[in-house]
């Protein structure tokens, strides 16, 4: 007994094949179409989770990329101010040593001194550097705030504050997009970082300290300490050196001066030349914070010192040196200020590189996982329409069957 | 001698009988429900004629429809699962659509509003930086309400079909009804012959019952159906049926449950009732449309709460402490809006619901339920289980929840019985706002600063500068200024006084250092946490070194709180600290993914065993044209036939009389 099939199944069958098979096509059409094989998430929920992550790690990729751009160009304009700074600390160690010149005259030398007083406002314009936006570079958050002003004595004062703008380069990792003024100008260690040495002013003689170094950390005690000359029993020159704190160095007899002969205490080590009077004294004194403009004001007053004497020309060869020591100082920081933007120019630059090949691996994931086989979407469409051609015309040639066309 | 006339005459009729019943089986084949029919002949009772009994011709036994009451049985029932399935499907293929279509899913907003803090970070005095901000922070918002809508719609529409399916359920129970009266009534006059077209249209009204709803038949000894839906509440009994409606139970909640009622009495049915399009309409609300609430509000509380509170932690482009960028989450509106009552109850207790911790919160939905015996309160899970007990705490009162929420007792008293759905979450997506009206709001700087003064002579750095609260006392003369405003004074490399900066008097005396590590200035001396605020200090100080603490005035490039709301967005805040705001959302997206394609699949093979069933049932009832055409040739050859016949007897009759 074969099986019965009724005449609206007959129909219904084929209808139901035509139509599925038009929904396959129509599914696969949308899919070429979009370029994607998720239409929606629950085409493949796991994927559609996947996708997510993915775009988030993508977005994300770009946006780091894009914050390390940012600092890049704010410290591209910082590192363009400082290379200024340097030249014009160059500047003025040039005509500092010119001026030092024994053979340059009263004259000569205010001439000099006023291309420095020049060069100097020339430094607080390039610490007053403003961003495209006006927004001063080195005022630390006071961005509104200018951050170097002089006051009616010449001297320059810092209006910003210490903070540094950190920027995400990476999931865990900042780069100070920034030095603020007083890290910049005014953190300068005088002397040779540890401590100074000096001549008192009002000394008579003619003796010039020189070449102070820091010949011991290990023995190094941090100290405010004076040499004081004076002339013993026999008319001879002699010294005692004495710690504010930690009294004096030497017991009687007192040593006897020797001209350029090194001394060495507590792990400091100095020379003095020339001719010290008794009563004249020297100062070695732990090194302190200076701004870069006070050093340079200090090249200026001692410029103004004038030379026409062997004392005076001793006093204004003591001040120059502890200037001319301090610029040195000035020019070290500020090299170091710009070997560190170099080196945070090169981690912005790592990280960029790291985010761009993250950025390449994920979108390739996410191609994968989202991403039409254009190959097997085609095959799959011409099967499907080869599938419905098929279910249309089996549907034509079986309806025409019928045994009321006969009788 | 046998009466040819007659036999050829019995033939005829019966051909004639059999030709009208392939006739009407032809012009039935399009109708709905038809059983083909055929024609039971049978042979009348012989004459005995000298021992011998002599054919007397043919009757008409019955016209019978063909039909097997198994197979319209599994019919009916495959009907009902296919029909549940699909429209399960229909609903939840359209939120997955709208969760996963990049023009209404909420991740892409929620990114660029975080890339746009990233930017605030960046350069943080920018104003245009910070309108960018402001402006994501609104579509992020109108992104969450916009969802909110779509789902709501989703959501009205269900309700709406559930008025239109329940209604076509009464009305078809109401055929049943009248069909089975026909068919007593017809049955009972009758000799036993069976009303075929009256048990085929009533075969059909109860295929279309099963359809919208999953029912269970019971076939009566006189031939009447009993239908039952549910866990057995009648539907239809003999002549009589109920009628099954839709009514909202708790007030301001677009959420309707399912009746059953006579006029007088009723019962609520909603959670008994599966099958047909009605069981696959409340599953996939219960499934999907509920958990998609409470999920997106969910994110949404979470958002505005951590990211407000971050915010209040900072400072703006003006000085001021920072205040609420996106709108507070426990405005009065929305506390209210979180809980309804039931409408039957008798009570007066008002109640509403404070969040507390976005953190805590869970995506279902709990009903209260007082009882007066105990005077207690419990707070029952979405699946039924108790979460807590707890004694009337009366007007004024309130109750804490693990779950992150608190239940404020406003006034009245609660009568016994009476129930509350509280939903915390559900509409957490719609009100979602931006608070902040102008870009120089955003807080995107700390409040506090620090200064080491150029004579300082050790190695000492500030590391971090933690603000947890700005609600303390030493904030209470913000902006401007810090209550007092300290200044760390080290005394040695290892110890430090704290000094109160304006007096000069010692606060804290001879606090412990330790070099080269991170040390909480603030902490260390037992003011912090009570500050709000602590530095952080490391490195190596020298003596005579000062930290001087300070109201961050001016700090317009300060990004420091920027950078911490920067990242909220990787910070596990939501489903107790074990998922940040896109896993939610991505969770969200492959559960709704999953369900949906669950349903597609289940759909899918609903529909193949509803066709194997309906070819079943078509191979027994349904109508063959070829078939009836074959048969059509079959009784009129037959009707040809008896016609020779009656010929024959004609003229055998003559040859009689032509002999005489």
């Amino acid at each position: 007994m074969p099986i019965r099939i009724s005449t609206s199944q007959t129909f219904s069958q084929g209808t139901n094949s035509i139509l599925n098979n038009q929904s396959k096509v129509s599914q696969t059409q949308l899919q070429l179409s979009k370029g994607t094989r998720i239409l929606k998430p629950s085409d493949d929920p796991i994927g559609s989770a996947v996708a997510l992550d993915l775009q988030k790690q993508i977005d994300n990729a770009l946006q780091y990329i894009s914050n390390g751009q940012t600092a890049e160009t704010k410290l591209a304009i910082e590192e363009s101010s400082l290379s200024n700074v340097t030249d014009i600390l160059q500047r003025i160690r040039e005509l500092t040593l010119q001026a030092a010149n024994a053979t340059q005259n009263q004259t000569d030398r205010a001439a000099i001194t006023v291309e420095i007083k020049q060069r100097l406002d020339e430094l607080v314009g390039l610490g007053n550097s403003q961003l495209a936006n006006g927004e001063y570079l080195f005022s630390g958050f006071k961005s509104n705030v200018r951050p170097f002003t002089a006051d009616g004595t010449g001297n320059i004062s810092y209006n910003g504050d210490q903070g540094v703008l950190n920027v995400n380069v990476n999931t865990s990792v900042r780069v100070e997009s920034g030095n603020s003024g007083d890290e910049v100008f005014f953190d300068i260690k005088t002397g040779n970082g540890s401590f100074v040495a000096a001549g008192d002013p009002s000394n008579l003689g003619t003796g010039v300290i020189s070449s102070a170094v820091l010949e011991d950390p290990t023995l190094y005690v941090g100290d405010v300490y004076t040499i004081d000359f004076s002339l013993n029993g026999s008319g001879a020159l002699q010294y005692q050196i004495t710690g504010a704190n930690t009294g004096p160095v030497y017991a009687a007899p007192l040593p006897l001066y020797d001209e350029d002969t090194k001394v060495s205490f507590n792990g400091i080590n100095y020379s003095i030349s020339g001719l010290p009077s008794s009563g004249d004294s020297f100062t070695v004194e732990p090194s302190f914070r200076q701004s870069v403009f006070a050093t340079v004001n200090q090249i200026i007053t001692a410029l103004e010192i004038p030379n026409n004497t062997s004392t005076l020309q001793a006093t204004f060869q003591n001040a120059l040196n502890v200037g001319l020591q301090n610029l040195d100082q000035a020019m070290t920081h500020i090299d170091e200020v710009r070997a560190s933007i170099g080196s945070r120019l090169n981690v912005i630059e790592s990280e960029s590189e790291i985010n761009e090949s993250l950025k390449v691996e994920a979108q390739s994931a996410l191609s994968v996982v989202k991403d039409l086989d254009y190959a097997e979407a085609i095959t799959e469409l011409n099967k499907r329409t080869l599938a419905l051609q098929a279910a249309q015309q089996s549907f034509v040639k079986v309806q025409n069957l019928s045994l009321f066309e006969f009788i | 001698m046998a009466d040819l006339a007659g036999i050829a005459l019995s033939g005829l009729k019966a051909s004639q009988t059999s030709l009208s019943t392939t006739s009407n089986n032809i012009v039935n084949v399009d109708t709905d429900g038809y059983s083909r029919q055929t024609t039971g002949l049978a042979t009348r009772v012989p004459q005995s004629y000298g021992g011998s009994f002599v054919g007397q011709g043919v009757d008409v036994n019955s016209i019978a429809r063909v039909s097997n009451q198994y197979v319209v049985d599994q019919l009916r029932r495959d009907v009902s699962s296919f029909n549940s399935f699909d429209s399960y499907y229909e609903y939840a293929v359209r939120v997955d659509q709208l969760l996963g279509d990049d023009s209404t899913a909420i991740t892409p907003s929620l990114q660029s509003f975080f890339d746009a803090v990233q930017d605030v970070s960046n350069d943080p005095a920018s104003i245009p930086n910070r309108q960018v901000l402001l402006s994501s922070g609104e579509a992020l918002a109108n992104r969450f309400n916009t969802v909110y809508e779509q789902v709501f719609q989703a959501n009205e529409t269900l309700n709406i079909e559930l008025d239109a399916v329940t209604s076509k359920i009464s009305q078809l129970g109401q055929s049943i009804a009248s069909y089975n009266q026909a068919i007593q009534s017809v049955y009972s006059n009758n000799t036993g012959e069976l009303p075929n077209d009256l048990l085929d249209q009533r075969d059909e009204a109860v295929k279309q019952l099963a359809e919208l709803i999953g029912v269970d038949v019971i076939q009566q000894s006189n031939l009447s159906l009993s239908v039952f839906v549910g866990s057995g509440q009648p539907l239809v009994i003999g002549n009589e049926s109920f009628s099954v409606q839709t009514v909202s139970n708790s007030t301001g909640l677009s959420r309707k449950d399912i009746i059953i009622t006579d006029g007088t009495s009723s019962q609520n049915i909603t959670d008994f009732l599966s099958g047909g399009r009605l069981g696959g309409l409340l599953s996939v609300r219960e499934d999907l449309v509920d958990p998609v609430f409470n999920e997106l509000g969910r994110m949404s509380l979470a958002v505005s709460q951590s990211f407000n509170d971050q915010h209040q932690l900072g400072m703006d482009l003006d000085n001021q402490l920072g205040g609420l960028f996106f709108g507070d989450i426990n405005l009065p509106s929305a506390q209210f809006s979180r809980i309804a009552s039931n409408v039957s109850n008798a009570g007066t207790a008002s109640i509403s619901v404070t969040i507390d911790d976005t953190n805590l919160l869970t995506t279902q939905d709990y009903r209260l339920r007082y009882d007066a015996g105990t005077g207690n309160y419990t707070l029952f899970n979405s699946n039924g289980t108790t979460n807590s007990t707890f004694a009337d705490p009366g007007a004024g009162g309130t109750f804490t929840t693990a779950d992150g929420f608190t239940l404020n007792f406003i006034s009245g008293a609660p009568a016994n019985g009476d129930n509350f759905r509280v939903l915390p979450t559900r509409r957490g997506a719609s009100e979602m706002t931006v608070d902040i009206t102008d870009v120089r709001q955003i807080a995107a700087a700390l409040p506090v600063s620090t200064n080491l003064p150029s004579a300082n002579t050790g190695g000492g750095f500030v590391e971090e500068v933690v603000v947890s609260d700005t609600t303390t006392v030493d904030f209470a003369t913000a902006p401007f200024s810090l209550t007092p405003a300290y200044r760390v004074e080290f005394t040695s490399a290892t110890s430090y006084d704290v000094v109160d900066a304006g007096t000069n008097a010692v606060v804290v005396g001879a606090v412990a250092f330790t070099p080269g590590q991170s040390n909480g200035l603030l902490s260390l001396a037992g003011l912090y946490p009570a500050s709000g605020y602590d530095v952080v200090f490391n490195g190596n100080p020298g003596a005579n070194d000062v930290v001087e603490i300070s109201y961050n005035n001016g700090g317009v490039a300060d990004n420091r709180n920027a950078l911490l709301l920067g990242q909220l967005s990787a910070e596990k805040t939501i489903a107790g600290g074990t998922v940040n705001y896109q896993g939610a959302y991505a969770q969200l997206v492959s559960g709704v993914g999953t369900r949906t394609n669950d349903a597609a699949v289940s759909q899918e093979a609903a529909e193949t065993i509803l066709t194997q069933s309906q070819t079943q049932w078509e191979s027994i009832s349904g109508v063959n044209l070829d078939e009836e055409a074959a048969n059509l040739i079959r009784f009129q050859q037959s009707y040809q036939a008896s016609a020779r016949v009656i010929q024959v007897s004609g003229e055998l009759f003559d040859t009689i009389i032509s002999s005489l």
